[in-house]
């Protein structure tokens, strides 16, 4: 799966198994109060799964200054 | 299996420990709503039929708080002050103009570099020797009021969030800056004849809330950082916060919500009053003889503000731009 950074700072990873958005989020060291992960047009729960295939952005929501 | 709806038992979109609850898009935003609608009825911040304007900056907080106001039948228009930021202003400014054209919005832009000669923050901030943020808030805050005030609007509302509110306590806190623990509020009332009233409608929804409104709503915002704002202090204290929250959540709330009931009271006892003045040069509101923008023009060489003159106001009805 490939996932796409936006902290606003861009970076793409990829991912080769499915895996949870907690665990996902956990090995990244991020805090999920801080972002929102994307699916298509679709936000996606800690709980929710992402798959091989899937395309998932994950979006910082700290706005600075 | 993902997270379900508290309210549908479809699958959710998010979940907010902090209410002990998980949300499908309608009834998240169901959610949103009433919390800004409390937030405005609770602290009395609009009145019925009285026209908003609001400060927008490209960003998913201003937008979001835009569209909430427009949705739950407030006349609210924008406006968008161009700091002269390089590419990041014009992009923040295109990106409230196809906001507002979407939307069938009132927008107005200001130019700042259009009053001096040029200068854009960075420069007027070298020139006067203040931080960058320093010096684009005094100018910013000036330009809302004074613009409000012009145009005849009887409040004037901004995207703070309940991140934002708490962020900014932890910082008076532990500076045990006393007078701004004392002004701190969802509201700020006027205290001169010159002075609009400001609100924070979006101060009890979180920035994460704000941002899958955003989202949600399909609304396209800046998520890029100001390149000037980097390294800022107030994002240290997010960072932190949202570990607090990510252990204790409603650590936010708490802390802002119980400021506001049982701490705020107490500075605010203890505040002196400073006796508002007109500025000599411009009218505006300021405890000085000349007003603090007003000076930082001086020193850059620019006139005093006109905002009736030079072109640098425009107005974008939405219904005549293209989508």
């Amino acid at each position: 799966m490939k996932v796409k950074l936006e902290m606003p700072e861009q970076k793409e990873l990829e991912f080769d198994r499915r895996m949870k958005v907690h665990k996902m989020l956990e090995e990244l060291h991020i805090n999920p109060e801080s972002v929102i992960v994307i699916r298509g047009g679709e936000l996606l729960t800690a709980d929710d799964w992402a798959e091989v295939g899937d395309e998932i952005r994950i979006r910082g929501v700290i706005s600075g200054g | 299996m993902g997270a379900l709806c508290k309210k549908c038992r479809e699958r959710a979109q998010i979940k907010l420990p902090r209410h002990n609850a998980s949300f499908c898009q309608k009834h998240f935003k169901e959610y949103f709503f009433k919390q800004v609608e409390k937030a405005i009825k609770k602290e009395k911040m609009i009145s019925p039929g009285e026209r908003v304007l609001i400060a927008v900056s490209g960003g998913k907080d201003s937008l979001v708080l835009w569209d909430v106001l427009r949705e739950l039948g407030y006349r609210a228009d924008g406006l968008y002050v161009n700091l002269g930021i390089g590419d990041y202003s014009d992009r923040s400014e295109e990106t409230c103009i196809r906001f507002a054209s979407s939307r069938s919005a009132n927008l107005y832009t200001i130019s700042l570099p259009a009053f001096t000669g040029g200068a854009g923050i960075r420069e007027i901030s070298r020139k006067v020797r203040r931080k960058a943020c320093a010096a684009c808030g005094m100018i910013k805050r000036y330009l809302f009021n004074r613009f409000s005030w012009e145009m005849g609007y009887g409040v004037a509302a901004t995207g703070h969030n309940l991140d934002d509110e708490a962020a900014t306590l932890l910082g008076n806190l532990i500076g045990w800056k006393e007078d701004y623990l004392s002004r701190q509020a969802p509201v700020m009332p006027s205290n001169h004849p010159r002075m609009v009233r400001k609100v924070k409608p979006l101060f009890r929804v979180t920035e994460k809330e704000t941002a899958a409104c955003a989202v949600m709503s399909g609304i396209g915002y800046i998520y890029e950082e100001c390149p000037l704002a980097r390294g800022a202090r107030s994002t240290v204290y997010k960072n932190t916060l949202n570990y607090l929250e990510q252990h204790s959540p409603g650590a936010k709330q708490q802390l802002f919500y119980n400021f506001l009931q049982k701490g705020r009271p107490g500075f605010l006892q203890k505040r002196e009053d400073v006796q508002l003045q007109s500025c000599s040069r411009c009218g505006q509101p300021t405890a000085t003889e000349t007003c603090a923008v007003c000076q930082m023009l001086e020193k850059i060489g620019a006139p005093p503000l006109s905002l009736s003159e030079g072109g640098a106001v425009k107005q974008k009805a939405g219904e005549a731009l293209a989508p």
